[in-house]
């Protein structure tokens, strides 16, 4: 289309691509040559120069316009995300301790993995990663078990009080787990579960079973009902009916609820910290450990974190499509 | 009972029980680790933490001396208390406000179509699921005063004249931590929206396209007020997840700088507990929290209902 | 043998305020095929689902050939039930679908997929056998359903609604096949439909309900031409039934109603053996039996003015107001009509059927009406 109303359209759309693009250039080369350009004259411009791009192409074409617009705003997005990651955590573990001495550099002058190799000289690291890796995967297991049955029982089954469980599995799960932590302790000790690995998963699974009892209901309501029927009518008894039915139906959520599971015990903190004496180290309140002043070197922290990130962010990568749908219906935290 | 051709054996001994005895031998079998685990894991030891608030005690197993509502009474009386609180809601509103602005931006943007669009919605999950202390460890390298990237690069591009001090100011760290807190959970909240955002009907916009609504109008008088229960869905949540707030503090800042500038209710039930070893006066504190918490919680689910709804 | 029968049962739901099913006894004899028909929440697919057992009884009882089976588990009762969704099992092929109530039974995989075959031969959908039911259409996945009820050779089939979903001529034709297969089967049919043309087309018995309680337990004929109440009456029949409430009496040989202003209408002529009823009468008359001329150059019936035409083949209908009343009737062959048009109304005794106006009950009249 090359109409007078088409190429002044466009004339616009370039420009306000070339007034973002030089108004980026203008301001971001500050970081690498000293002169002044104003941040609020970088705002400005940018502004200036989006909305042109804007009503340009939407006058080119609906909604074209709200679709770059979008599309720049989202790459500022995903770089606000993704900046603080890379550059300390990635990169920040390749760089050399001494390095540090001469300010702070976002490429490493030198990098090295020695950081990685080091941890494993720290014992409360490496046994922190152990620990954190059987107790999480443990809990996860056990507590989506538990909560598999339960969840089948309180969505399909019809008991006396079965509206009464539903709403006290929601109050629980709203619990902080402050409550229940001193006298927790208590009971442990007394049993001899502190500062024991049984005693960690048990602590742990305490956190984690209302949420994932409560997300195992809603995937166990969301199965349409004449499919259990229809097994049952064909001779199924209860328990092969949800064998061979309800559960093939369920597994993406049985899965993702896993996951969740396994994110939350391995992110948790307050429990892992607490439990602890001397023979359980978790990952998370080591970490805390090397954060502070007398043991911190930065670049082994990062490397340190980045192996803490590696299990949950592959885990998170892998059952996106899941976690987000999870998410969205408000399975929340 | 004989048997008919028409009643057949099939299925274990429970198929052979009555309906209803069936149903509750089933639920009982099925409920009962979980409601176990429940019962000696969560319930007593909250009732046990309510009797602890009537007490005296420091360490467990030491001398227990029953002392009425004297605990209670200490929080009318403790300056500390009020500090918590008020810091408390320091931490939650820009916390709610904040993440619900950006998350709602968010939202907008990845309503449209555009190349890149999943990963860019993926990339959200990075946030959520990094453990809080790798993040507290990120920020705390990113933000340093000597050896951060941010305060210089912030400094050159002209935002401050001089480099911010995110850990040392009084109340500035608080504000920093509320910061790192919306880093980590605006996400979330942006995925909530977004799910939202896929119920509203595009007949509607559509219409209103029709009727001449340019994009502001149609955000305005379309969009908005479809979200508006969702926004208030997402204020609540994020509430409570703020109100809970403790990986942060614990990692970075350990309540300081100075005395208590960036003490929550719950670090500071934390603390009480487990390192000023007032084990009744912090049973107390946490059941402050715990009220406040299921108040809003039940507001949540009320509300959560009609959203469902709608 | 294979009678199924319903005694006293009530079935209520908890925080509903009517209950789903009203004390109700009925008996559904063994090889029939029976039609539940109703609207919906009449309560028929409870009745299934009390039958298959995924449902409990609030009292009552339910007898398979005298056994009591009240309290027996779904799984061990010996029915089959096709749901209106089909419930397939979505993760297996139509075939292991077929297969799964012989797969619980315990049967090896061989002899299991050789009455599959035979099964899938019986009901023309061999090739579909190892698809999965998302990539099959409705009329493909409803005989599998079938087949998946047929496979067991049960004594008594529960089928829901099963062909509600398909198009109208498959309707049709799947209408002749159900009743070829039971013939063949020989088995207890209970079907549940809200479409009067299935329990006509399919049904040696018809069983009519409403608002949880049965109305009516018939051959189809009977239930068309004799209905025991207003509610059955004006279910059954294409059109809406004409009804209209007065007194009758006897206006030297022609029937005349007496209605709330004074006006009579000419019922037409006496019948031999009619019974005048007493009191009150609730008359109901189906358009098809209504007959309606121009009044240019008619000299019997009543006198009416057109309102509302109607086409509905063969037959063009029209709707007229008479001193009050508003009849829809149908127009002889030939003439036509407009709204506006003066029209006469013809009656036919034969063709009345009166009822109680209270209590809604059939009243004898003795009159005998011919099939129209």
């Amino acid at each position: 289309m090359n109409t007078p109303h088409d190429r002044r359209a466009r004339l616009m759309a370039w420009a306000g691509a070339a007034l973002v693009m030089a108004a980026l250039v203008l301001e971001f080369s500050q970081l690498v040559v000293d002169w002044p350009f104003p941040f609020w004259a970088w705002i400005l411009t940018t502004v200036a120069g989006l909305t042109l791009l804007w009503r340009g192409l939407d006058q080119l074409h609906i909604g074209m316009g709200a679709r770059a617009v979008a599309a720049a705003l989202a790459f500022l997005v995903v770089l606000l995300i993704v900046v603080p990651f890379v550059v300390v955590v990635v990169l920040g573990s390749l760089q050399r301790p001494v390095d540090l001495l001469t300010g702070p550099h976002l490429i490493p002058p030198q990098p090295t993995l020695d950081q990685y190799f080091r941890l494993f000289n720290i014992a409360y690291l490496s046994e922190g990663l152990r620990n954190s890796l059987i107790v999480s995967t443990t809990s996860a297991v056990l507590a989506t078990l538990l909560a598999l049955l339960g969840g089948y029982a309180i969505a399909s089954l019809r008991f006396p009080g079965r509206r009464a469980v539903y709403t006290s599995v929601m109050l629980i799960y709203m619990l902080p787990g402050i409550a229940l932590l001193v006298p927790l302790v208590a009971i442990f000790r007394s049993l001899r579960l502190i500062d024991t690995l049984p005693g960690m998963v048990l602590g742990h699974i305490a956190l984690i079973l209302p949420l994932v009892t409560w997300l195992l209901v809603s995937a166990f309501e969301g199965v349409e009902p004449d499919l259990e029927h229809a097994a049952r009518i064909d001779g199924a008894g209860r328990f092969d009916a949800l064998r061979r039915v309800v559960i093939p139906l369920t597994v993406p959520s049985i899965a993702t609820t896993a996951v969740f599971a396994f994110v939350l015990s391995w992110n948790e903190l307050l429990f892992s910290r607490v439990l602890y004496v001397s023979s359980t180290p978790m990952l998370a309140p080591s970490i805390v450990n090397l954060m502070d002043p007398i043991n911190r070197v930065e670049p082994q922290l990062s490397a340190a974190g980045l192996i803490a990130s590696v299990p949950v962010l592959i885990l998170a990568l892998v059952m996106q499509r899941y976690l987000i749908r999870g998410i969205g219906e408000g399975a929340v935290i | 009972m004989t048997e008919s051709p028409m009643v057949v054996r099939r299925g274990s001994w429970l198929s052979r029980l009555p309906i209803r005895r069936e149903n509750l031998a089933y639920a009982g079998i099925f409920l009962a680790p979980t409601f176990l685990l429940v019962l000696a894991l969560i319930i007593y030891p909250l009732l046990f933490s309510v009797s602890l608030t009537f007490t005296r005690a420091s360490t467990l197993g030491a001398e227990r001396s029953w002392v009425g509502l004297d605990n209670w009474a200490r929080l009318l009386e403790d300056p500390l208390f009020r500090q918590s609180l008020v810091q408390t809601v320091m931490y939650v509103v820009p916390a709610c406000i904040l993440a619900v602005i950006i998350g709602l931006g968010v939202a907008l943007v990845l309503n449209q179509d555009f190349p890149g669009r999943m990963l860019v919605r993926a990339s959200l999950l990075i946030p959520w699921a990094l453990p809080p202390v790798v993040v507290a460890a990120m920020f705390q390298w990113f933000l340093d005063g000597r050896r951060g990237l941010l305060a210089p690069w912030l400094v050159q591009l002209g935002v401050t004249d001089t480099p911010v001090a995110f850990f040392t100011g009084v109340p500035g760290t608080l504000y920093t931590l509320v910061g790192i807190h919306v880093w980590k959970t605006f996400p979330l909240i942006a995925l909530i929206f977004l799910v939202s955002l896929q119920y509203l009907p595009r007949e509607t916009i559509h219409a209103a396209q029709i009727d001449g609504a340019n994009g502001w109008r149609r955000f305005r008088y379309v969009t908005f007020p479809f979200l508006l229960p969702t926004i208030g869905v997402a204020l609540i949540i994020q509430l409570l997840v703020t109100i809970q707030l403790f990986d942060l503090i614990f990692a970075l800042t350990g309540g300081g700088p100075g005395a208590y500038s960036t003490y929550n209710l719950y670090f500071y039930a934390f603390k009480t507990s487990f390192e000023h070893t007032n084990l009744s006066y912090g049973a107390v504190l946490a059941y402050v929290v715990t009220a406040i918490i299921v108040i809003f919680g039940l507001l949540l689910t009320r509300g959560g209902r009609s959203l469902r709804l709608s | 043998m294979a009678e199924v029968r319903l005694d006293g049962v009530v079935k209520r739901y908890r925080g509903l305020a009517h209950d789903a099913l009203q004390e109700t006894s009925v008996t559904f004899k063994d090889g029939l095929f029976t039609c539940i028909l109703g609207p919906s929440g009449s309560g028929k697919t409870t009745i299934l689902k009390l039958l298959a057992g995924i449902e409990e009884v609030t009292s009552g009882r339910i007898q398979f050939d005298g056994v009591d089976v009240t309290n027996v588990t779904p799984e061990r009762r010996d029915v089959a039930m096709v749901f209106q969704s089909y419930a397939l099992y979505p993760n297996m092929t139509a075939r292991d679908n077929i297969a799964f109530p012989l797969q619980l039974r315990g049967l090896p995989r061989a002899e299991r997929y050789r009455r599959v075959d035979d099964v899938a031969a019986m009901l023309g959908i061999g090739p579909t056998l190892d698809r999965q039911p998302r990539q099959l259409s409705g009329g493909e996945r409803q005989r599998v359903a079938l087949g998946r009820a047929i496979v067991r050779e049960p004594k008594v089939f529960l089928l829901d609604e099963p062909i509600s979903n398909l198009d109208a001529n498959l309707r049709m034709t799947t209408r002749e096949e159900l009743k070829r297969i039971h013939a063949e089967l020989k088995a207890t049919f209970i079907y549940v439909t809200h479409d009067q043309d299935d329990a006509s087309a399919m049904g040696d018995e018809v069983v009519v309900m409403a608002a949880g309680r049965i109305h009516q337990a018939d051959k189809p004929s009977d239930v068309y031409h004799r209905p025991a109440d207003r509610f059955v009456a004006s279910f059954l029949g294409r059109l809406p039934m004409n009804f209209l409430t007065g007194t009758v009496s006897d206006g030297d040989g022609s029937m005349l109603l007496h209605g709330e202003g004074g006006l009579a209408i000419d019922l037409g002529p006496r019948a031999n053996g009619f019974r005048t009823p007493e009191g009150q009468v609730l008359i109901g008359i189906r358009p098809e039996s209504v007959l309606a001329t121009r009044a240019v150059g008619a000299t019997t019936g009543v006198v009416g003015k057109v309102t509302l035409t109607e086409v509905v083949p063969p037959d063009s209908y029209v709707t007229a107001s008479v001193d009050g009343w508003s009849v829809r009737a149908r127009v002889v062959e030939g003439d036509e009509l407009q709204p506006g048009d003066s029209v006469r109304l013809r009656f036919s005794l034969r063709t009345m059927h009166f009822f109680d106006p209270s209590s809604e009950q059939r009243l004898e009249t003795a009159s005998v009406e011919e099939p129209s």
